[in-house]
């Protein structure tokens, strides 16, 4: 699993990414009330917003860790949106990425770079 | 006191900053012709005087001495006087908009039971607390198209879509990077379905019509609808809300959003403004409605009570990505329309409008059959439509004023195609004697 700067994760098998956000964030974040998923099919780059996370309290764009094709969305979120507080970085995942450029993970944060990065 | 506190230092050095020697230099791009001189002696007046100076500029306003047929966005009906009796309550009158939402339950319940009113006209699943009036309406619709349909960048609005909301929706969307197509209008003002769904696309994020159009026509909207929903586009429909009276609601026509002036129920002409305007979708699309909205829901106790609900689409927490810069509404013009619509209730509603489209369709029949006057089409209409006199415009006009008639807004303003051509508006508020008056004056 790789970490963004941002406080996203990534799980790489196969050419296909599944993402979603950090345990870090999801506290921040506090109770997720919303999740707008990306459209399957679409093409998204490096760091651009794919997803919004709506709590309580705010509204937080998720930045793709790396470019390429939407394949997967994690349906089960759009009446089970608590799922990213309980289980962020398993059941909680956001969608799963088709990339573009494999090269595109090596930039990434291991888990030790991670979380000496957040408070 | 003054209420600008800047003083002379700072003052020079702002100038400075944008090498501006004055600040009479920033507005000389003003003619001097547009620019009053500061009166040179004291001006003052007593109260007295004061009132004697502005009833004698009111007095000069002489459209209440004109039986008008005016339209074209404005009507004139009938507001009943409990409008102004609500209207008037210093709680509502004085009162400012909810920051402490909550503990504003009465102005949150009407909020509330405004929005119920417009899905019940509509039949559509949700509303808002309202917008500013029907042409930012329009222009929010498109942009919520716009979001909701991100892949898409080209927006159809029918040319017979009242043009100054058009106008104002495409002073929105000009700083967008969004394709308009006009869908044109026929020589009886009504759209052909099938033209207009040949422009709709896979880069279509929306189609808006005018329901009924700035002619007055009934387009048969549902198989626009249709073509734009099998292509992935949305239908908006922009409605004058009295049309529901009588003819299909915009859920019927398989519109997905709906929105329009409520300026017909409860509020005054008033030189176009301040009116209301309303925006209402279907469920689905409710994440990317702008402006407020009031839910219901209970209190620990299990009281009935209201709040403002999904907040997060409002700029005050989603900063710039907010569904739109729109945070307030016009509570009190739509607590006047609510008012309005609650006094005439459904049937009245429905009794209001067949009302209006029978003293139009009266006048209308009148007019066809006198010599020299041609009617535009025979479309399904509401209370508008279209003639010509065979003469310019000006001349009928100066003709009707003489005898105490407004006789209709000339279309060649907006059309010069339509040169010569005159929409006349038709309210409930004219009497048979008052028509036939109309029809005397054109027969000669």
């Amino acid at each position: 699993m790789k970490f963004t700067e941002t406080h996203e994760w990534i799980n790489v098998k196969d050419n296909i990414g599944t993402v979603g956000v950090t345990d870090y964030a999801q506290k921040e974040l506090g109770d997720i009330v919303y999740v707008e998923l990306p459209k399957i099919g679409s093409q998204v780059k490096k760091g651009q917003e794919a997803v919004v996370l709506e709590s309580t309290k705010a509204a937080a764009d998720v930045y793709s860790p790396v470019s390429g094709k939407i394949v997967e969305v994690n349906t089960a979120l759009s009446n089970a949106s608590e799922k990213v507080n309980k289980f962020p970085e398993s059941d909680g995942w956001l969608f799963k990425i088709q990339l573009s450029d494999l090269q595109e993970v090596d930039s990434l944060l291991d888990k030790e770079a991670y979380q000496s990065r957040i408070p | 006191m003054d209420f600008i506190s800047n003083r002379q230092l700072q003052i020079d050095e702002m100038l400075a900053a944008i090498s501006a020697a004055s600040i009479d230099e920033l507005f000389t791009c003003i003619p001097n012709s547009l620019k009053r001189a500061r009166p040179d002696e004291d001006d003052g007046l007593a109260e007295y005087e004061g009132m004697r100076l502005m009833q004698g500029i009111a007095s000069k306003n002489t459209f209440s001495q004109f039986t008008s047929y005016l339209g074209g966005g404005s009507y004139e009906h009938h507001i009943p006087a409990i409008v102004s009796a609500i209207c008037a309550k210093s709680e509502f009158l004085t009162s400012y908009t909810p920051y402490q939402a909550e503990a504003s339950q009465g102005m949150l319940q009407v909020i509330f039971e405004f929005q119920s009113a417009i899905c019940a006209l509509t039949g559509m699943d949700v509303a808002n607390a309202s917008l500013y009036d029907g042409a930012t309406a329009c222009a929010e619709a498109l942009l919520m198209s716009l979001r909701i349909n991100k892949d898409r960048n080209k927006v159809i609005i029918a040319s017979s879509l009242n043009p100054n909301y058009r106008a104002v929706a495409e002073q929105y969307l000009s700083s967008h990077n969004t394709q308009i197509e006009m869908i044109p209008f026929g020589s009886e003002g009504r759209i052909d379905p099938a033209v207009a769904s040949k422009l709709i696309d896979d880069k279509t994020a929306a189609v808006l019509l005018g329901y009924p159009n700035f002619f007055g026509v009934i387009d048969d909207i549902a198989p626009i609808a249709a073509s734009a929903k099998a292509a992935g586009a949305l239908t908006i429909v922009c409605a004058n809300p009295l049309v529901y009276g009588l003819y299909a609601s915009a859920v019927e026509l398989g519109a997905d959003i709906a929105i329009g002036d409520m300026q017909p129920f409860g509020l005054s002409l008033s030189f176009g403004g301040p009116y209301v305007g309303y925006i209402s979708c279907r469920e689905e699309l409710l994440r990317q409605l702008p402006g407020r909205l009031v839910g219901e829901t209970v209190d620990l106790e299990g009281n009935r009570g209201f709040v403002l609900t999904l907040q997060a689409r409002e700029q005050h927490i989603r900063r710039e990505k907010a569904t739109s810069n729109i945070c307030t509404n016009q509570a009190l013009a739509a607590l006047a329309c609510l008012t309005a619509l609650l006094w005439y209730g459904p049937e009245g509603v429905r009794q209001l409008a067949l009302t209006n489209y029978q003293r139009t369709a009266y006048l209308k029949a009148q007019l066809m059959a006198l010599p020299g006057v041609k009617v535009m089409g025979d479309a399904l209409f509401f209370n508008e439509f279209v003639i010509s006199f065979g003469r310019p415009f000006e001349e009928v006009e100066s003709h009707f004023r003489k005898e105490g008639i407004l006789p209709g807004i000339d279309l060649g303003r907006f059309y010069p195609q339509l040169d010569g051509m005159i929409l006349v508006a038709v309210t409930e508020t004219k009497t048979r004697k008052e028509l036939d008056r109309y029809v005397q004056v054109a027969s000669h």
